[in-house]
């Protein structure tokens, strides 16, 4: 189920918060874990069991860690309850792809290629491995205590806002709210409505709008494409992939805020970066967080020479690029943003804002290129868009580009994109996200939700209704 | 109070979430419905095995899109800020045009590439069809003659040939233009002796003297009072061919009146708010002056152009019966019968004082559907003799493997018997190839 369905946002949402409101506190974990696997039983019926069998283990191994006396013994307890979360990944995400690359070998070998029935990949199973082994890592280093309850475990892996896409939740930051939530707080529930919707509407009023002229214009000739519409396709799909991703970690955090949740904040305005660096502090937070503590430190970080330093800062970056898709597109993406960050470590261009308003686009444009690898997965195809943006062809724009809902709608979302670079966007910024609202404030901005929400549900339903004037036959 | 504005707020929400999937469920708030013809999903009903391959979720929520409380409006709103800030259709089959003139995306597609791409890829093939058509048309005509009964074509005009000057420009023109088959089946009709009328080429002659619109801004079909007025033609047309009197009509004045249907259909077809209105049409009323004449049954097979007659002319005093086979399927006004599969169509192609093919230019790919070839077997051969020739093709597919196999899957699909399947496809072959397997309709 994804959370802009009509599915989710008619039926799934209200009879759940219904229930969640209605039951007493202590009963709301177990309606969380229930609502929690039918959200996942419904787009993944297959793999449910899976998920809740590995996610048991991992409990109960978790535990035996734990009581074990010798670090030993509890090495080897974490060993193995991570050879069950990373195994699963490997399994699920990346055989298809191995056996691919080992059967391209063999055939430029000239040798037979090896039989292999497709392996379906699980969705979600990036995410809720990433929060296993922070509970695993946690648990051992000491910085928490094992869950007591089962279903309290369960619930912080599979918990459905934020099971398919993140944010990744780290195990020591929430575990206290799953165990003693403080009671429901009304005007609580409103902010988690507000950020619902605004994150609905990114995705449905700017990210698919967008998107649907992108996928267009990458679905035609692109050898044919001139310079302006290459740069104009690939500044799109930057602002698609934002307002998408972005518009998803809202949604899970006014859902988890509703709920009584704080989630941790996933982006903060990625594009208005003066570096490859900074930008990786503002894009996918919690995933940078993650592959921060539980990768580059204990590969050494800084702490083992300058070179060694920049070695775990390529590695990190080629394996993250790995991590969000088993395509060697996705690893030279990884693989070019690690240059980067390489580079500015070694130049010192990761640090301060001296020239601001010149760092700043040129930190985009690097950006929007590295999206063009992440975007295109045929290699080839990739080089020869890349070869447009910089082929100096300004012939003329085509449709789809040209296209005015679509030029609109990229205006608003660059608008949003860098409307913090001004004092008027972080004002606007901090008004719509971190403000107490007084009683007045609530009434219109709640006008304002409903609305959208409303006019978010006539743009999924409309856009694929196109009624005949009578039946043909 | 002002401190419980948001728990009231947030129960508010609740309740109108709840409300839409009660108006869902129950409409129990009646709602302006969305204008055109659509598939309704079923309730889908779960199985394990459709649960677990993940179709009933996928049904259950196309079903839940398409019913949801509140989905009309909901619709109309984002249609209407697509069309008021972007001068857009949602609708993927309306096209809005310059000057706002909206266009059926067929005649845009049949206007800029052809709409023979919908049938070939090979431009010799569509025009070997067209040709084996109008060669088909004229031997089926002789032969009604010969049986009294009056066949003939009435070509009706497409938007995009009467008004090009307002159509879209091509942006998605990626194709080189085919051959048209207004333009195919003229040529041939001429040549092979077609009777027929043109009402497009009359249209275009007359288009910048008349005072009244021909097609209208917002509407798909030729405009009522156009339409009253090339029917009259049309009927002295069919006096002149065929013989069967018919009794006189009188026109009056036209005047100014609101807009009536279809004369705004793609605009309602918008589905927005506020629906854009249609400039001031022009109608004329149609009076029989004289009832004593007798009244010729007629047929009329074709597009849904003939809606505007029935809604414009008394046809009830003119003919005896005015049977509507649209597309030669559904049948209108006939008390009988629903669809022409139904008929027993020697009687009644014997009983017509006259048949019309009523075509509009873009729709002319379609000629007959498939009318003239079963026709001419019909009038040829024998019920045996076809039966023979049918269990002729039927063995001919039991010995094809492939073929065989295709029609097992798509009898399980279909929920119908393999033999069932069979007979269809032979039928189908009889219908649309009928040279190949009857000699006496190459002569």
């Amino acid at each position: 189920m994804v959370f802009s369905s009509h599915i989710f946002l008619l039926y799934f949402l209200p009879a759940f918060l219904l229930l969640y409101f209605l039951v007493p506190a202590k009963w709301r974990n177990a309606v969380l874990l229930a609502a929690s696997v039918i959200f996942y039983a419904w787009g993944a019926p297959d793999f449910v069991l899976v998920l809740l069998v590995s996610t048991v283990a991992n409990f109960y191994i978790v535990k035996a860690m734990d009581k074990a006396q010798s670090r030993k013994t509890k090495r080897m307890w974490c060993a193995a309850a991570l050879t069950v979360s990373l195994g699963l990944l490997a399994w699920f995400k990346y055989a298809n792809f191995f056996v691919d690359n080992v059967n391209a070998l063999l055939t430029s070998l000239g040798l037979g290629v090896m039989g292999w029935t497709k392996v379906l990949l699980p969705i979600g199973i990036s995410f809720f491995t990433f929060q296993s082994v922070t509970y695993v890592v946690d648990t051992y280093r000491g910085v928490n205590r094992p869950m007591k309850s089962l279903v309290d475990y369960v619930v912080y892996i599979i918990m459905f806002p934020q099971l398919i896409a993140g944010p990744i939740v780290r195990y020591n930051e929430i575990a206290d709210q799953i165990s003693a939530r403080r009671r429901l707080r009304w005007d609580e529930c409103l902010q988690g409505f507000y950020r619902f919707v605004i994150g609905l509407s990114k995705k449905v009023l700017i990210a698919d709008v967008i998107g649907r002229s992108v996928d267009m214009a990458l679905g035609g000739d692109l050898a044919a494409m001139d310079t302006g519409s290459a740069w104009i396709t690939i500044a799109a799909y930057t602002m698609q992939l934002y307002f998408d991703f972005s518009g998803y970690s809202d949604m899970a955090i006014g859902l988890g805020r509703i709920m009584g949740f704080k989630f941790p904040e996933n982006f903060n305005n990625p594009y208005v970066s003066t570096s490859v660096t900074e930008f990786w502090r503002r894009w996918h937070i919690t995933l940078g967080t993650f592959m921060r503590n539980y990768l580059y430190i204990p590969l050494g970080g800084n702490r083992s020479g300058l070179w060694r330093t920049y070695f775990n800062l390529w590695v990190v970056f080629l394996l993250s690029g790995l991590w969000h898709g088993a395509g060697w597109n996705f690893v030279l993406w990884g693989a070019y943003h690690g240059i980067f960050l390489v580079v500015e470590r070694m130049t010192g261009l990761n640090k301060g804002e001296r020239l601001k308003w010149l760092r700043v686009p040129v930190t985009f444009v690097v950006v929007m290129v590295g999206w063009a690898l992440f975007r295109i997965e045929d290699l080839g195809q990739c080089w020869t868009f890349i070869t447009r943006l910089f082929a100096f062809d300004f012939t003329s724009l085509q449709f789809p580009i040209l296209d005015a809902q679509f030029l609109t709608t990229l205006g608003v979302a660059l608008i949003f994109a860098f409307i913090t670079l001004f004092p008027f966007g972080r004002k606007l910024q901090q008004w719509t996200f971190y403000t107490e609202y007084r009683p007045a404030q609530h009434i219109a901005v709640w006008a304002v939700a409903c609305i959208m929400f409303f006019f978010c549900l006539g743009a999924l339903t409309a856009t694929d209704f196109s009624p005949f004037i009578y039946f043909r036959f | 109070m002002m401190r419980n504005v948001p728990k009231i707020l947030g129960i508010m929400t609740m309740v109108l979430l709840l409300l839409v999937a009660a108006q869902g469920e129950w409409h129990f708030k009646r709602i302006r419905p969305l204008t055109g013809a659509y598939v309704m999903d079923p309730i889908p009903r779960p199985t394990l095995k459709t649960i677990m391959d993940g179709s009933w979720q996928a049904q259950t929520e196309r079903y839940i899109k398409g019913s949801f409380g509140f989905r009309e409006p909901a619709i109309r709103l984002y249609n209407q800020y697509v069309y008021s800030c972007y001068g857009k259709s949602m609708n993927k089959g309306v096209i809005v045009g310059r000057d706002g003139y909206l266009y059926e995306r067929y005649f845009v597609e049949d206007y800029y590439e052809s709409r023979m791409y919908r049938y070939t890829e090979n431009p010799d093939e569509l025009k070997h069809k067209f040709e084996m058509e109008a060669k088909r048309l004229a031997q089926l005509q002789e032969l009604l003659r010969e049986r009294g009964t009056t066949l003939f074509v009435v070509i009706l005009p497409g938007k995009d040939m009467l008004y090009p000057e307002h159509l879209p420009p091509a942006d998605t023109l990626t194709r080189t233009p085919g051959p048209r088959a207004y333009t195919e089946y003229t040529r041939l009709f001429n040549q092979y002796g077609v009777r027929y009328v043109d009402i497009l080429d009359w249209f275009l002659t007359i288009r910048d003297s008349v005072t009244y619109d021909l097609m209208t801004q917002n509407g798909t079909h030729w405009s009522n009072i156009a339409a009253t007025y090339a029917f009259d033609s049309i009927m002295r047309y069919m006096q002149n061919i065929g013989g069967a009197p018919i009794r006189p009509v009188q026109l009056g004045q036209p005047y100014y009146d609101y807009t009536r249907e279809p004369d705004n259909d793609l605009a309602e077809l918008l589905n927005l708010v506020v629906t854009p209105g249609q400039p001031p049409c022009q109608y004329v009323n149609v009076r029989v002056t004289d009832n004593t004449q007798g009244k010729p049954g007629l047929i009329v097979l074709g597009d849904s152009f003939f809606w505007n007659i029935t809604y414009n002319f008394p046809l009830d005093s003119l003919f005896r019966y005015t049977h509507y086979w649209f597309y030669n399927n559904t049948i209108y006004f006939d008390p009988e019968h629903d669809n022409t599969s139904q008929l027993d169509m020697r009687k009644t192609l014997d009983d017509a004082d006259y048949i019309m093919l009523s075509y509009c230019s873009g729709q002319l790919y379609d000629l007959g559907n498939e009318f003239i070839g079963k026709s001419l077997i019909l009038l040829l051969y024998s019920d045996e003799e076809i039966q023979a020739v049918r269990d002729t093709i039927c063995a001919h597919i039991r010995s094809d493997e492939n073929w065989l196999h295709n029609l097992e899957e798509k009898a399980a699909n279909e929920g119908i018997s393999l033999d069932k399947a069979i007979v269809n496809d032979a039928n189908y072959l009889m219908a649309t190839r009928p040279e190949e397997y009857f000699d006496k309709l190459n002569q």
